[in-house]
């Protein structure tokens, strides 16, 4: 009888941490997920950018050399070029040339051009009122290169055409900006 | 519990996407500066009397040795403004005319009319070239032959003249160029007296590449 008494006591005090421990302390696993993502970049170039009246020729449509225009790509920062038209007069039409690589990783598409703002819709002339006096005085218009795909290190041409309208005035000069906003391609439709 | 703490990180990876997608997408945009300095549109005649003698601007001086005929003229803005008083049969007067163009866009012809007494003709149209009393197909002798015939029809004998383009051309004015006309006003015989004749001569030039037949 108090060999079995004496028998108990060990089991109870075993128990007893048993159950303390599993009170206090459990035993775990924690499963971490160490993640890195390293997203794409959106990233484009001008690399061709020309009319088809350069200084010297004869002017598009005419026999005479009356107008003329010059592009040229900005070296520091090929996101930017220019455009200088002179000596233009009503109806003078020119067309450009522009080229734009894909210096990113992800394909881009042209989702829009915009002139001062205001969006070109593609195959519409469509005018502006450059200095804002209430008449339109160039028109510009643009061909096939809306939504395109450009992938990584391909190139995409788009055309424009600017033309002169009746309401230019003589002596005058008008300075516009056209952006041409380039977008990851799964989102233009 | 795991697949709970799976699901709060897949749903929050998703939140994470949509919220992306919603509110951002990337771009990249290339710019162009374009600059469009337009021409300038300027023609200025000038004048001068060849025949008896000079004649200069804003003098009043007579045309012939008694001092009975008089002449005085000249330039306002683009417009000629002659005054010839006093003339009489036989008198001759000779003129020269000329267009410069001095701005930096060729000039074509558009219109020419002229006034005679309150009576308009149309010399010509670029809108009605057939229609024209001259136009651009003929040849120098022929627009002179034209023009004098004109003359001769609309002064009913009382006045003669002789046109001589010397191989100007009036229909295309380039920059920097300066066509001349040469005129022989002959007052005739039947030169009525005491009579007043006023007349206008307008030349209206466009730009060449609107006019259509140039």
């Amino acid at each position: 009888m108090r060999s079995k008494k004496l028998m108990l006591i060990p089991a109870l005090v075993l128990l007893s941490l048993v159950l303390i421990g599993f009170a206090y302390a459990h035993w775990s696993k924690t499963i971490l997920i160490s993640g890195e993502i390293e997203t794409g970049k959106i990233d484009a170039i001008i690399i061709k950018w020309f009319c088809d009246d350069p200084p010297g020729t004869i002017d598009p449509g005419y026999d005479k050399d009356v107008a003329s225009c010059e592009c040229s790509i900005d070296t520091a920062d090929p996101q930017k070029a220019y455009i200088t038209i002179t000596n233009a007069y009503p109806c003078y039409t020119v067309h450009f040339s522009l080229t734009v690589k894909n210096t990113g990783t992800i394909p881009i598409a042209l989702k829009e051009v915009r002139v001062d703002g205001k969006v070109i819709p593609e195959q519409e002339w469509t005018p502006i009122d450059a200095d804002n006096n209430g008449v339109n005085d160039l028109e510009f218009y643009m061909t096939n290169s809306l939504g395109e795909q450009v992938d990584p290190g391909k190139a995409v041409e788009t055309s424009l055409d600017i033309h002169v309208m009746e309401g230019a005035d003589p002596g005058a000069t008008y300075t516009f900006t056209i952006e041409f906003d380039f977008w990851n391609w799964n989102e233009v439709p | 519990m795991k697949s709970k703490m799976v699901a709060i990180f897949a749903a929050l990876m998703v939140t994470l996407m949509v919220a992306g997608f919603a509110y951002a997408h990337w771009s990249k945009v290339v710019t162009i500066s374009g600059t469009v300095s337009t021409g300038t549109f300027e023609l200025e005649p000038s004048f001068k009397v060849t025949y008896p003698w000079e004649v200069p601007e804003c003098e009043e001086m007579p045309l012939d040795d008694k001092k009975v005929a008089w002449m005085h003229w000249w330039i306002e803005d683009n417009t000629l403004y002659i005054w010839i008083n006093n003339t009489y049969p036989c008198l001759t007067i000779g003129v020269t005319f000329d267009i410069e163009n001095t701005g930096s866009v060729p000039a074509g012809l558009y219109k020419w009319t002229v006034t005679v007494d309150g009576t308009s003709y149309t010399i010509f149209d670029a809108e009605d070239i057939p229609g024209s009393i001259i136009n651009p197909k003929m040849t120098e002798d022929e627009v002179e032959a034209a023009l004098e015939k004109f003359v001769k029809g609309i002064a009913a004998g009382a006045v003669t003249v002789t046109v001589d383009f010397a191989g100007s051309n009036f229909w295309q004015i380039d920059p920097g160029e300066k066509p001349t006309v040469d005129i022989t006003i002959h007052f005739e015989e039947e030169l009525p007296e005491d009579k007043t004749y006023t007349f206008t001569v307008k030349l209206e030039y466009w730009n060449w590449n609107e006019v259509g037949y140039l």
